[in-house]
């Protein structure tokens, strides 16, 4: 509850997220249940509505986002030989803030009065008349408390990227998965504030008495949609880069050749992150934008293909020529390349507004943002979690059991996603509860309705195999042989990193000392021989962040019942960040 | 190997801080006296005085970044970093409003076509309402009739507001002149009017769309289909500010009007 | 009170504190961008007055502007003094700058009043909503601004600030001016364009 080690927090995200992707599973499974036959009436029209807005809100805020966030959280300092991020009560506050927010977003469940209005919330069905419980602003407020979680990791990232690297280690030394999380965390604090406003304005239109998106008094309903996606479009390059840094460092690793066309690869993110803000209106161009803007977004999206198609190349390259060794992780990591270039394909046909027009709001849709997010994001994350698992327990995963993992869910996927390619071009729209046997639909979402339970097995056999670590032996600290500093450390690691910062002279640093000592022909010396751990000063705990945190949720609990917990809520943060403000400072130390 | 280096090299000193503040006023009162009525520049200007307002004020900005925050002095990469964002807006605020809005500040088409002239309220008092006729209200002391219709093929009624005195027996005739869309006419107070819709829904055409026994009801008519029309009479409630509405599914955003009880 | 921070090691040599801030500011860059887009793609689209030539009052807000530019120029002495060590001066030029700054907010809530009275509300009409919505967040920013300068203030006289840690005051600065620029911004936008923004013209004057 008090820790501020980055390594303990990046396991509370992980193991969060990874309950909320069980939740968002079965929300999901209701989904495919109620949709696999025509004319079915397993679940109401509403409780259908709340599914699938549920189910993407969960997966998009609290399954991706925490699980990239907890890889950020353990590998970052490591790679870049820190002893910590530079604010580590920063860090604890977004994870406590995160699952305060999480939690009460959660609540609309006990009340059952649950967001209903898809994840992307259009206005003006989301204003009172149409939306008239609280669903929507137990969307909204958990979405503005979860929101500042964000962009407090993202400004600590940032920071800690550009100024806690080892010495020697300039920005082009850097492993991909770091420069990948500063674009992520930039794109995380410019892009939040946008949303924030919207959601604020949502939240005043639907309890302050304002007009914003109410056309009948002069409002704009496509005022949210920008505000909405000029912060969506840099959200899904947020839910995508930190997957594709993943992919970058197990690709080589397990091709035994370092990264093909690392500038490229660093250049391409870059170029991802910023034009990702120039595309925003592709998923408006249905809405009646005008020809001058659709073809103005038209080409700007066409543009940001190539960016990505250049990582694409570059990894297939990196692979070519080198011994490749099919361990789970790297299989995961093929798999996104795989599952991420059909993706992508589907993604560049929406590019086209004339195409796009026939695609908009059908299960053509729904193919391409699977296979961009499940077979993208979650295979990336996949891959890492197999990859790093035996640097932050100590244990490896079963590469049995991991083998079938990653075959049920590249078949289940793939069975339950790609005939939504073809339901959507036969017309089939999003968000229907339940379709007429006439329109010949029904045997394609059986077949995708069969692909769920696959995956569910695929699930389960992870969760098996994460279980059976407790009783499996220890392994050495570097496992795969691999070329990152992290690898250079015990496994648990201490919880000072690095007994000695190290000295970085390149890339894949760690590979460089093997070579090194091998040539030589001595082992790498134990840094703990050197220095005398006790006398390394780590951060103290704190309660500080947790109890502003539990401030900061009160603040949205008492907009969601009563606004006097509002108030209790602001003195509880205030008292925190003048308690916080008061502690002993929280530096990590060096012995320089 | 590079420690926090805290001090920067320069730092203005007090005269050139108090010529800096005094260099923003006199730019602040510049752009004062571009639109203010009495120096006459406004009228030389028009439109373009604008450019040279966001000008002046992008120098105040400027300034008051390079001197004040200092970044003038201090390490390019904190610079690098916040401009990084303000373009970013900057940008982005542009492309928004060239694409989709306009940079003029005039009325578009849903304005221009319903907007109301302001007339000036000398204390708070209660809200302009969105009609531009102005009929005066008819107010009886003994029993009352209205005759009030369905606006024709809109969702809407043909009066926007009526009025009697509390305890009058009030009759309401309603008529429905529509070709195919059924109407009812419910009376309720002020502020309720979307809620009883929406609870009227589940309650379904049988009910009238008006959920049975709902406290909030103080009278309505049956649901008339097209072409036909209804009555009803009821008791006018305690002084206060009401309203009629139709709660056919979706009607009640359109089809509504005042009733005020004196 | 950051006693550790010159052992504090760093790949730039930049304090990660000031760093952090900086960030920060061009992440709230896009907070205000958002809030005054909203603003702008509403100017003219509001069915019902007051309308802002009604009401925007020009003069009175110009003179808030000076009190909020004078405070700026005040919390850069509190800087200066703090690097000379100077104690009095210290507390002096803080409460200045958090007085300065309450006068501003003094303005915005008789404004704001003034304007309620004339009949502009948030669900009034659409500028009421962004021009509250806006002043009020920034209203905000400026409040909480106030509380961090006087809790500073407070610890400056007990003894606790000085040129050792100077960067906490100049933290405080760096967001205090930033709350500045942006009302240069809002001020110029909303008032010296915006303010002459007319609703329809009854014919026949």
């Amino acid at each position: 509850m008090t820790t501020v080690d980055h390594k303990r927090i990046a396991v509370l995200y992980g193991v969060t997220a990874m309950i909320l992707m069980l939740i968002a599973g079965v929300e999901a499974g209701v989904i495919r249940m109620q949709l696999s036959s025509a004319d079915n009436d397993l679940i109401s029209a509403a409780r259908y509505n709340q599914m699938f807005t549920m189910h993407a809100t969960t997966m998009v805020f609290m399954v991706i986002m925490p699980l990239s966030v907890s890889f950020f959280n353990f590998v970052v300092p490591l790679a870049i030989g820190a002893r910590d991020v530079a604010f580590p009560r920063l860090n604890a506050l977004s994870y406590w803030i995160f699952l305060f927010g999480a939690i009460l977003m959660h609540m609309a469940f006990v009340v059952d009065q649950v967001p209903d209005a898809g994840w992307f919330s259009y206005a003006n069905l989301t204003e009172k008349p149409f939306s008239i419980n609280r669903g929507l602003d137990f969307w909204a407020i958990g979405l503005l408390v979860m929101g500042t979680a964000s962009v407090a990791g993202g400004l600590n990232f940032v920071v800690t990227i550009i100024n806690l690297r080892a010495p020697g280690m300039s920005m082009m030394r850097m492993p991909v998965f770091v420069w990948m999380t500063l674009i992520t965390s930039i794109l995380l604090v410019l892009a939040f504030p946008v949303i924030t406003v919207g959601l604020i304005e949502l939240t005043m239109d639907r309890n302050f008495g304002t007009h914003f998106f109410i056309p009948a008094e002069g409002g704009d309903p496509i005022l949210w949609q920008h505000l909405f996606w000029v912060f969506g479009h840099p959200e899904v390059y947020i839910l995508i880069l930190p997957a594709m840094g993943i992919v970058s460092e197990v690709l080589p690793t397990f091709s035994r050749k370092p990264l093909f066309g690392y500038p490229f690869i660093v250049f391409s993110g870059i170029v991802i992150g910023i034009m990702g803000w120039a595309v925003w209106s592709h998923h408006m161009f249905t809405v009646g934008l005008g020809p001058v803007a659709n073809s103005v977004f038209t080409i700007t999206t066409m543009l940001i293909a190539v960016p990505t198609g250049i990582k694409i190349f570059n990894w297939i390259a990196t692979m070519w020529k080198g011994s490749v060794e099919f361990t789970t992780a790297m299989m995961f990591a093929l798999g996104f390349v795989a599952l991420f270039i059909v993706g992508g394909l589907s993604g560049v046909s929406h590019a086209i507004s004339p195409s796009d027009f026939q695609q908009q709001d059908t299960y053509y849709i729904v193919a391409h943002l699977h296979y961009v997010l499940f077979g993208g994001s979650i295979f990336g994350i996949f891959s890492g979690i197999y990859f790093w698992y035996p640097k932050i327990t100590g244990k490896m995963l079963s590469e049995t059991l991991g083998k079938l993992n990653f075959w049920l869910l590249f078949i289940g996927m793939n069975l339950t996603f790609f005939p939504m390619h073809f339901l959507g071009l036969n017309g089939m729209p999003r968000r229907i509860y339940t379709y007429s046997a006439e329109f010949g639909w029904e045997n394609m979402n059986q077949i995708a309705s069969f692909g769920y339970v696959v995956l569910f097995v695929g699930f389960v056999i992870f969760l098996v195999n994460i279980w059976q670590t407790r009783s499996s032996r220890f392994v050495s600290h570097d496992p795969w042989d691999a070329p990152g500093l992290e690898w250079s450390i015990a496994s648990p690691p201490p919880p000072y990193n690095f007994a000695v910062i190290p000295q970085v002279e390149g890339l894949d640093q760690y590979w460089i000392m093997k070579d090194r000592a091998e040539a030589a022909g001595t082992p790498i010396t134990e840094p703990e021989a050197l220095v005398d751990p006790s006398t390394i000063h780590m951060p103290s705990p704190s309660y500080w962040p947790i109890f502003t945190a539990a401030g900061v949720a009160l603040i949205g609990g008492g907009l969601l019942s009563h606004y006097a917990l509002s108030f209790v809520g602001g003195a509880i943060a205030m008292m925190g960040v003048i308690g916080w403000g008061n502690e002993p400072p929280a530096a990590p130390s060096d012995e320089h | 190997m590079a420690h926090e280096t805290e001090h920067t090299t320069h730092h203005p000193s007090f005269n050139q801080y108090v010529l800096i503040a005094i260099i923003l006023f006199a730019i602040t009162i510049v752009e004062f006296l571009l639109i203010w009525d009495g120096a006459g520049i406004v009228d030389h200007l028009g439109a373009s005085k604008i450019p040279l307002l966001v000008f002046l004020s992008a120098v105040k900005f400027a300034i008051v970044i390079m001197f004040y925050m200092h970044l003038k002095f201090d390490n390019r990469l904190l610079g690098s970093i916040f401009i990084a964002g303000l373009l970013l807006a900057f940008l982005v605020g542009i492309a928004l409003m060239g694409l989709f809005v306009g940079f003029g500040g005039g009325q578009r088409s849903y304005a221009a076509l319903n907007a109301v002239p302001y007339e000036e309220h000398h204390e708070a008092d209660e809200e302009t309402t969105t009609s531009t006729e102005t009929t005066t209200p008819p107010v009886a002391a003994g029993p009352v009739t209205f005759d009030i219709s369905a606006k024709g093929e809109e969702l809407a009624f043909d009066t926007t507001s009526i009025s009697a005195d509390s305890g009058a027996e009030v009759t309401i005739t309603f008529t429905n002149p529509a070709s195919f869309n059924q109407h009812n006419l419910v009376i309720v107070a002020a502020g309720d009017k979307d809620l009883v819709a929406a609870d009227g829904i589940p309650a379904g055409a049988d009910n009238n769309y008006v959920q049975p026994g709902d406290s909030r009801v103080i009278a309505n008519t049956k649901l008339l289909a097209a072409g036909t029309s209804g009555e009803v009479t009821f008791t006018a409630p305690a002084p206060g500010a009401y309203q009629f509405v139709c709660t056919f599914p979706g009607h009640n955003f359109t089809m509504f009007g005042d009733f005020t009880v004196n | 009170m950051a006693h550790a921070a010159e052992h504090e090691y760093t790949t730039t040599g930049l304090s990660h504190r000031k760093m952090l801030m900086w960030v920060f500011l061009g992440s709230d860059c896009l907070f205000f961008g958002s809030l005054i887009a909203t603003y702008m793609v509403y100017r003219g689209q509001s069915l019902v007055g007051p309308y802002p030539i009604d009401i925007i009052d020009v003069p009175l807000t110009t003179v808030s502007t000076f009190v909020l530019l004078m405070s700026s120029f005040a919390m850069v002495q509190a800087l200066a003094a703090t690097n000379a060590d100077n104690k009095k001066a210290t507390v002096i030029w803080l409460l200045a700058t958090a007085a300065l700054g309450a006068v501003f907010i003094g303005f915005q809530i008789y404004e704001f009043n003034a304007f309620k009275n004339e009949g502009l509300t948030l669900g009034g009409n659409l500028f009421g909503a962004s021009f509250f919505t806006l002043t009020g967040f920034h209203g905000a920013h400026v409040t909480l601004g106030i509380i961090w300068l006087v809790a500073i203030a407070i610890l400056a006289a007990k003894g606790r600030v000085g040129s050792k840690n100077a960067l906490d005051v100049e933290l405080l600065g760096l967001y205090w001016h930033f709350v500045d620029i942006v009302w240069i911004v809002i001020f110029t936008l909303l008032y010296l364009i915006g303010g002459f923004d007319v609703g329809p013209v009854i014919p026949g004057g």
